[in-house]
């Protein structure tokens, strides 16, 4: 038994299911914290979605069934739960914005936890302005040299599909950065 | 063709590093906010089920009471509604003759004379006040007095 599975049965035992949950979170909450902040960019809406990742995942750890791994499941449903929140965002802005780039644009510009210089900044602008898919399968493979295998699990995409989108994604950068807007 | 893979792609020359940062010592105390805030939930969680156990049976009691007058007032209601009014008629008479039974033993004349005795009250003139109020009495005389009248 590995160490995830060791947890995976501790997290499912009703009686150490709490001190099992505490092993989780020390072992995951940075490495998803970096991951939604990629998605979302603003640091308070980051806490909010990490918080709601756990609890979901405290709420669904009794159904999970370890054919994927914790990882895998974990990073799932902060993929999903950020994507959902930018989702609600957009619905409810008030500013008129109408699509969730310019929210995430708007983030970047007025986010005090930014501390990149300003070709950073262009860079994260021209993320912000791809489509999700891309956006996310840019973020994984370039920021955290993830393994198409590994993001194929998380985003339930093809492996030719991800390299497709994230080909497509580096066009539309390049393009984003060399046009200088 | 070369000459456009030899171009230098702009992503190159820029860094990975991370642009972004956290306030200070957030990490330090975040495993204590998400566990924090998993217990919140778990407790309103459980307070809520408790309310919703001890309210099933009162909830499942009126809910078959709903049913029921649905499945028996709404059939009638639509396919028999002469027979319901039928039944309302007979109620308004059932009450029509409970009233004619209370009033069988008199007539009209003395049921109004006996609802009047009751309000009927001895008038007082406005001499007999002044001179009743100018005399020296304790209020029990006057109370008295005015029982006498």
């Amino acid at each position: 038994m590995n160490k995830d599975q060791l947890l995976i049965s501790k997290l499912q035992d009703v009686n150490i299911k709490k001190s099992a949950f505490s092993e989780l979170v020390a072992g995951y909450q940075e490495r998803l914290y970096w991951h939604i902040r990629k998605i979302v960019l603003n640091h308070d809406d980051t806490d909010d979605v990490l918080q709601n990742t756990f609890l979901k995942a405290w709420k669904g750890i009794e159904n999970f069934r370890a054919e994927s791994g914790l990882f895998t499941w974990l990073y799932r449903i902060a993929t999903n739960e950020s994507l959902t929140f930018l989702e609600q965002k957009k619905r409810k802005a008030m500013s008129g914005i109408s699509e969730v780039n310019e929210y995430l644009i708007e983030n970047l510009e007025t986010d005090p936890f930014f501390d990149g210089d300003e070709a950073q900044l262009k860079l994260q602008k021209a993320i912000a302005s791809l489509p999700d898919k891309q956006r996310l399968v840019f973020n994984m493979r370039y920021f955290d040299d993830m393994k198409y295998q590994d993001m194929e699990k998380i985003l339930e995409t093809s492996e030719g599909a991800l390299k497709a989108s994230y080909h497509h994604a580096v066009k539309k950068i390049e393009e984003h950065l060399k046009s200088g807007s | 063709m070369k000459e456009e893979k030899n171009i230098k792609s702009p992503l190159e020359g820029l860094s990975k590093g991370n642009p972004f940062k956290t306030p200070e010592g957030y990490f330090e105390n975040l495993q204590d906010r998400i566990e924090a805030n998993i217990e919140a939930e778990t407790t309103t969680v459980s307070r809520k089920t408790r309310v919703i156990r001890i309210l099933r049976p009162a909830l499942s009691l009126a809910a078959s009471f709903a049913l029921v007058f649905l499945l028996v007032y709404y059939p009638l209601n639509k396919f028999l509604p002469e027979y319901l009014s039928s039944n309302q008629k007979t109620e308004v008479t059932e009450i029509n003759h409970e009233e004619d039974f209370l009033t069988a033993f008199m007539d009209e004349s003395s049921l109004y004379e006996t609802l009047l005795q009751d309000d009927e009250e001895p008038e007082l003139q406005s001499e007999e006040v002044y001179a009743l109020l100018s005399v020296e009495m304790t209020e029990y005389d006057l109370y008295t007095e005015l029982i006498k009248n």
